[in-house]
């Protein structure tokens, strides 16, 4: 490959890891925010009004864990926070462990494709199927998760498209905080 | 069937593709094979796992840990550790075991607490004269009070997959934890003693350290106001998290007089990495759980161990066993996840409580985290304190010694756990 079109391949995978990142970011911090209001007045409400709460209290919450899950997932995937044994890995040179990472990045790749596809078609499915307080379809939930999917397709590609590139340096360390041992 | 899973899994695993992938992966080539169970079970199994309410606990336990040690509260937290145990011989040493006592109270991950206690502690140790692979040894075994303590991560995932109370499983991993970190701070003391490490600073006045346990006082608190919370019924666990964070927010911006913006948003953040890490292997989990269940292997593994070794203690002993095995190469949420819904049906034929079995497979699997070879806590420590691997093991055997005997307290003795 020229060093051109390395060049460009690397700005460009840069540049999608960027824009999922903002995006992820911006929908844990929006949803992470939206359910700590929203669970902090069902407590007060409990105590204050008669009823005895918000009806939707664990309704709404729960449509919205999903997508608080999926962007996180899609993140941790670009900081290199899912945990994995590496023990093949560290036994490997330097060529073998790019090849072992672009073949597990590949089958990663074609699974989420085929999941992805099952998970949209679900979706479509589930629209009937509605919560009983707000009416809310479940057919958001399963939307999230195969936003999530493409996501996680999209990071693992350009992780892939790195390590082929630059070699298995390029994985990301995840930090302690990332970490839930 | 279950053939092909673990065998899939196996080949993904030894791939280093991730836990939670390698879990998803295998579960589809498994259905695949099977050719009679659609795709679409993957799915249906992934999404209910998020509409669990209790789950939501997870991200907002790990937002108040962030919150509450991110910021000065933790510098004063480890001030009042490291000057209450000054007055010790091997005080230094014993500092990383109170530190991880109180920051377990306020943290639910060993791996997190072995980070930011070895960062600042070791070094210290290491200028007080103690070698390092015995200070790296210490932070690495200590780091897995944290998750004894409440909060904890494991104990929420435990109750998960056994339906057995986080508020029970909270309080009974108190006692397990102060006597694994009483053990550990006689042994720091007993070696400090053996090998005449004297301290090079010179102990706090009673006012000074009274001092800093009540600027500690709000930390101190927490495990507290969430057991009282949970006990008294005065919210679900998931709302005791939610006013966990609030209450890391009030002390940050009132008392502590620290909170940003962006401090808040890189928190936030990590929760949300850290939730997307650990959901993943739960969705994981339940699929390879439900096939595991189609294919009754849990009621079948009850059944074959009640026909092999009919002496509960020997059953306790061989679980005991294999979750040290399983524990080393892996990490402890999935460990627990694939091995929960196995372990506590096979408890129940054995008269087994599942809050003991609960924090058995969390004590054991904790210990995973630090057996050689493979150890999260272990290469964090041994990496902060600059030493090897080999040099750190041979002062791990006595501290492995200690949480061993807890283990076999905790395994053995039910009234310590059930109470």
């Amino acid at each position: 490959m020229s060093e051109s079109a390395r060049t460009t391949l690397l700005a460009l995978s840069e540049r999608v890891d960027w824009l999922v990142a903002r995006f992820c970011e911006g929908v844990v911090l929006l949803i992470g925010c939206a359910l700590l209001a929203l669970l902090t007045s069902n407590v007060v409400a409990r105590y204050a009004l008669d009823s005895g709460g918000f009806r939707f209290a664990q309704e709404l919450p729960e449509r919205l864990f999903p997508v608080f899950i999926m962007a996180g997932v899609a993140l941790a995937v670009q900081k290199g926070g899912h945990m994995a044994v590496e023990t093949v890995l560290a036994m490997l040179g330097r060529n073998g462990a790019r090849l072992l990472l672009l073949v597990g990045h590949a089958i990663v790749i074609v699974s989420y494709v085929v999941l992805g596809v099952e998970i949209f078609g679900l979706a479509e499915i589930m629209a009937i199927d509605r919560s009983p307080v707000l009416g809310l379809p479940s057919s958001y939930g399963y939307y999230a998760l195969g936003i999530g999917t493409v996501l996680i397709i999209l990071t693992t590609l350009t992780l892939a498209i790195r390590v082929a590139l630059i070699g298995p340096e390029a994985m990301p360390i995840p930090g302690p905080e990332e970490q839930i041992s | 069937m279950s053939l092909v899973l673990v065998a899939a899994f196996t080949v993904l695993m030894l791939l280093a593709i991730p836990v939670g992938h390698a879990l998803i992966v295998a579960a589809g080539v498994t259905l695949a094979w099977q050719g009679q169970l659609p795709l679409t079970i993957i799915a249906q199994q992934m999404y209910q796992q998020t509409q669990s309410f209790p789950m939501l606990a997870l991200p907002f336990f790990m937002l108040a840990g962030s919150l509450m040690l991110g910021g000065k509260l933790g510098s004063e937290l480890l001030a009042f550790a490291s000057k209450a145990m000054q007055r010790w011989r091997g005080g230094p040493l014993s500092t990383t075991v109170v530190a991880s006592v109180v920051f377990g109270g306020v943290s639910g991950s060993a791996v997190a607490n072995a980070s930011a206690l070895g960062s600042v502690l070791i070094p210290w140790q290491k200028r007080q004269g103690y070698p390092a692979p015995l200070c790296a040894a210490n932070n690495a075994t200590s780091a897995i009070i944290d998750i004894l303590i409440p909060p904890s991560i494991p104990l929420i995932l435990y109750s998960l997959v056994s339906n057995v109370s986080i508020a029970d499983l909270f309080t009974a991993g108190i006692l397990p934890g102060l006597m694994m970190a009483g053990g550990f701070v006689l042994l720091c003391n007993y070696i400090a003693r053996k090998r005449g490490y004297v301290s090079a600073e010179a102990p706090v006045g009673k006012r000074e350290l009274a001092r800093l346990a009540w600027r500690s006082m709000p930390a101190l608190l927490m495990p507290v106001i969430i057991l009282l919370g949970l006990r008294l019924g005065i919210a679900t666990p998931t709302e005791i998290a939610v006013l966990a964070v609030l209450y890391a927010l009030v002390l940050s911006l009132m008392l502590y007089r620290d909170m940003s913006w962006a401090r808040f948003r890189a928190s936030m953040v990590e929760a949300g990495v850290a939730t997307g890490v650990v959901m993943l292997v739960i969705m994981g989990s339940a699929i390879v759980g439900w096939i595991l269940t189609f294919d009754q292997v849990p009621q079948r593994f009850a059944e074959w161990v009640g026909a092999t070794i009919s002496n509960p203690f020997l059953v306790i002993l061989a679980m005991n066993v294999l979750l040290l095995l399983v524990g080393m190469p892996i990490d402890l949420p999935p460990a627990i996840l694939l091995l929960g819904p196995i372990f506590v049906p096979l408890a129940a034929t054995i008269g087994l409580d599942p809050v003991q079995l609960g924090i058995i497979m969390v004590l054991n699997l904790g210990i995973g985290l630090y057996t050689p070879p493979i150890g999260t806590t272990l290469f964090i420590s041994t990496s902060i304190a600059r030493t090897t691997l080999g040099e750190t093991t041979k002062e791990l055997w006595s501290f492995f010694g200690v949480a061993m005997l807890v283990l076999l307290l905790m395994s053995y003795v039910p009234a310590l756990t059930i109470y």
